[in-house]
């Protein structure tokens, strides 16, 4: 009778730990697996977090390596206006990557190493599916490549998702920690740094969605997009497809115009519809539709409430990017 | 209005606007139902780590001074002494006030100072306070929990070790002398120019030699030069093999010590404005003989108490907030060295200079509980605060032409 109990013990942690980084926190037992984990993916990651520097701006971010064969995913902003960089490894081995494509509307960028591997690396994750609450560890050579130091590790969780292929998570990163990584408790990549804002919970990554997005392109060479720190004025913004007339009191967004062949004239949105939220959420005002929207990304199917009258109701949209959409 | 920062310099640095007080939500696209999860996870998290920090809450004090909580306290010795930092309490001009969780209150004052670490032991004037229990366990390691505790028996913070213990003071890294050529690619390393502190200098190694060897070690660049100087200490010997035009040669040199002043990679002025984005950042927040570093959010009031592991050992005490991605706490078997140490009277300190990476400090020479005269202290902080928003005006300032 023992033996069983052992074994439903094992396999209970078992599920624990292959489920979600978002279990709940019931003992401090539940808290040194967590830890372990967090140990294991530190111990993994710190070895391929780089430091990359331009000889040319002067510029110190950092990237990860992604391949035995040495490409080294960063921040577009990281490697801007150079089409080289020094590439240094914890230990101070020093490489040479040449600077590929770049996507700054996504702030996402690539890099690959001229010297010959095999080099150690991370495997890539998923970030579409990451949630407020979600464990994640980020690692980047903070305050520039420090040779009497490793890249500092940080532990936290995401926060809230969007706008875009980005996130938000409390792992606090600083100026060099640009182009890091950021991993899922099973140590796999999920998003490189970007920028922070100046709560110490406002901390944002290029979620690694977008990348495969744009992969192709990005091997290829292609540099495209616009840097934005607004996410309101990013070019590959989502977008329902309307002219929004001045918001009602009560929060309200009236709708003008439907854009022909927008999302929104697909759904049977029309002129004089009222758009009351956006998946359940009430909005309030324009502005409030804005960022709503900007946490989803183009091709997302979110719930538009409209009140029509008297009549309220939802309808399902297919959100489209605001530079296909508006400059196809 | 939405304000973000790009982590890196270069053609976009003008894009770093000044520091602007952000009066909006902490992070403007979370939604409500995004900040009830992740408040009910933190709420989670500290409920199950109160088991922990139960016993070392115990021996952690608040330290007030001048009708202000400024700093905690570790108890040591046999209940009747405390540890806490010294530059938060150094321009006390009244008396300073211990105070258990339970409690119990005594007044005290400063029997002796560890001007390095930055830390103060104050002698109080009862006993009967709860003196902690150091960890005998190895140092904890990168990805490990640490909880700081607070009086009241309820965790603070919750953070990892983000780097293993090292020095942080600039002076006990060995210094060999010599300045990397960043043109020469490997293998080697080529000497650009020698700074005669090191002992490269002396050992006759000259520019334009490259290096190849250090110890054994192959080093390709400078980076990998420094790297293997890592385990050694000022004084300690290196045999250096190095290549002069097509002689090979090997030496012997006696290592000297690094300058206080180091150049990093990253400017120096941008960082200091994003350092402190987020929450207040200790006066003396760097350049320790030693420190875990953590990613712990401590305030510079939370510094001075226990950190304890999973287990509730106490594994160390926080040193400080450093700025917004670091704490640094001083490791349980290091605080057990310390304190086997004579401190210094606080009557002996002369006024230190600034130390890299921190903000500008100035110890007064005196620290009992009534040392300076009150308008002196007062003139002296005053003075250093409107240094301090000066700096912090111009800054913005010179930062505002770049954009």
């Amino acid at each position: 009778m023992k033996l069983t109990n052992v074994f439903h013990g094992i396999l209970a942690a078992a599920l624990v730990a292959t489920a979600a980084g978002r279990e709940p926190l019931r003992s401090v037992d539940d808290l040194r697996g967590l830890e372990d984990r967090v140990r294991a993916v530190a111990a993994q990651a710190v070895p391929c977090t780089v430091a990359l520097i331009s000889g040319e701006t002067g510029a110190s971010g950092s990237g990860v390596v992604t391949s035995a064969e040495g490409l080294i995913l960063t921040a577009a902003h990281v490697t801007a206006g150079v089409e080289e960089v020094e590439v240094v490894f914890p230990g101070g081995q020093t490489e040479i990557g040449e600077v590929l494509g770049s996507n700054f509307s996504k702030d996402i960028g690539m890099v690959q190493i001229r010297g010959e591997g095999p080099w150690p690396f991370v495997k890539l994750g998923q970030s579409d599916q990451l949630e407020a609450g979600d464990w994640v560890v980020a690692v980047g050579h903070s305050e520039g490549y420090d040779p009497v130091r490793k890249p500092p590790v940080r532990f936290g969780r995401v926060v809230s998702e969007g706008p875009g292929n980005f996130l938000t998570t409390d792992c606090t990163l600083i100026g060099g920690d640009s182009g890091g990584p950021l991993f899922d408790l099973d140590g796999r990549l999920v998003g490189i740094h970007s920028s922070i804002g100046e709560s110490l919970k406002n901390n944002n990554h290029a979620g690694i969605g977008g990348f495969r997005e744009d992969w192709e392109r990005l091997l290829a060479g292609e540099a495209w997009g616009e840097l934005s720190l607004n996410p309101l004025a990013n070019p590959e913004r989502p977008v329902i497809g309307i002219r929004m007339g001045l918001e009602l009191r009560d929060g309200g967004v009236p709708v003008e115009a439907v854009t022909n062949g927008s999302p929104a004239a697909e759904a049977g949105i029309r002129r004089g519809d009222v758009i009351r939220s956006v998946d359940g959420s009430r909005i309030r005002g324009g502005r409030s539709l804005g960022l709503q929207l900007a946490k989803f990304a183009a091709g997302d199917e979110v719930k538009i409430g409209i009140q029509r009258g008297r009549e309220m109701f939802e309808t399902k949209v297919t959100l489209a990017r605001a530079d296909k959409l508006f400059e196809p | 209005m939405m304000m973000k920062r790009f982590l890196t310099h270069g053609i976009l640095a003008a894009l770093l606007g000044g520091l602007t007080p952000c009066q909006a939500q902490e992070v403007p696209l979370q939604r409500a139902d995004e900040l009830e999860v992740t408040q009910r996870q933190s709420a989670e998290l500290f409920d199950t780590v109160v088991p922990v920090v139960r016993e070392a809450s115990a021996s952690t004090v608040w330290v007030w001074m001048n009708r202000k909580q400024v700093a905690l306290g570790t108890v040591v010795g046999s209940g009747d002494k405390v540890l806490t930092k010294w530059s938060e309490i150094a321009l006390a001009t009244t008396p300073i006030q211990v105070v258990a969780g339970d409690g119990r209150t005594a007044t005290a004052s400063v029997l002796g100072v560890y001007q390095d670490e930055d830390l103060a032991l104050l002698q109080l004037d009862r006993d009967g306070f709860h003196p902690v229990t150091w960890s005998e366990e190895p140092v904890p390691e990168v990805g490990r929990f640490l909880i700081a505790t607070w009086p009241d028996g309820r965790p603070k913070r919750v953070g990892v070790v983000a780097v293993d213990e090292r020095v942080l003071k600039e002076s006990h890294h060995a210094f060999l002398g010599v300045a990397a050529d960043s043109d020469h690619r490997g293998p080697g390393v080529r000497v650009a120019y020698i700074d005669d502190s090191g002992g490269a200098d002396e050992a006759g190694i000259r520019e334009g030699d490259v290096l190849l060897k250090v110890d054994g070690i192959a080093v390709d660049s400078g980076f990998e030069l420094r790297d293997a100087l890592l385990s050694k200490q000022p004084g300690d010997t290196a045999v250096v093999e190095l290549r002069r035009g097509d002689e090979l040669k090997s030496v012997e040199v006696l290592l000297g010590h690094r300058a206080e002043d180091r150049s990093r990679a990253f400017p120096e002025a941008r960082l200091r404005s994003m350092r402190s984005l987020g929450g207040p950042i200790s006066v003396v927040g760097n350049g320790f003989p030693s420190a875990i570093q953590t990613d712990m959010q401590l305030r510079p009031e939370h510094c001075g108490g226990p950190v304890v592991d999973l287990d509730g050992r106490v594994v160390g005490i926080s040193l400080a907030r450093a700025d917004r991605t670091r704490s640094f706490i001083m490791s349980a078997p290091q605080v057990v060295e310390l304190l086997k140490n004579e401190p210094l009277s606080p009557n002996a300190i002369e006024p230190a200079p600034g130390r890299p990476g921190t903000r500008q400090v100035a110890a007064p020479n005196q620290g009992r509980a009534q040392p300076l005269d009150p308008r002196a202290a007062g003139r002296l902080r005053n003075h250093l605060e409107e240094m301090q928003a000066l700096l912090e005006r111009m800054e913005r300032e010179m930062q505002g032409i770049g954009e």
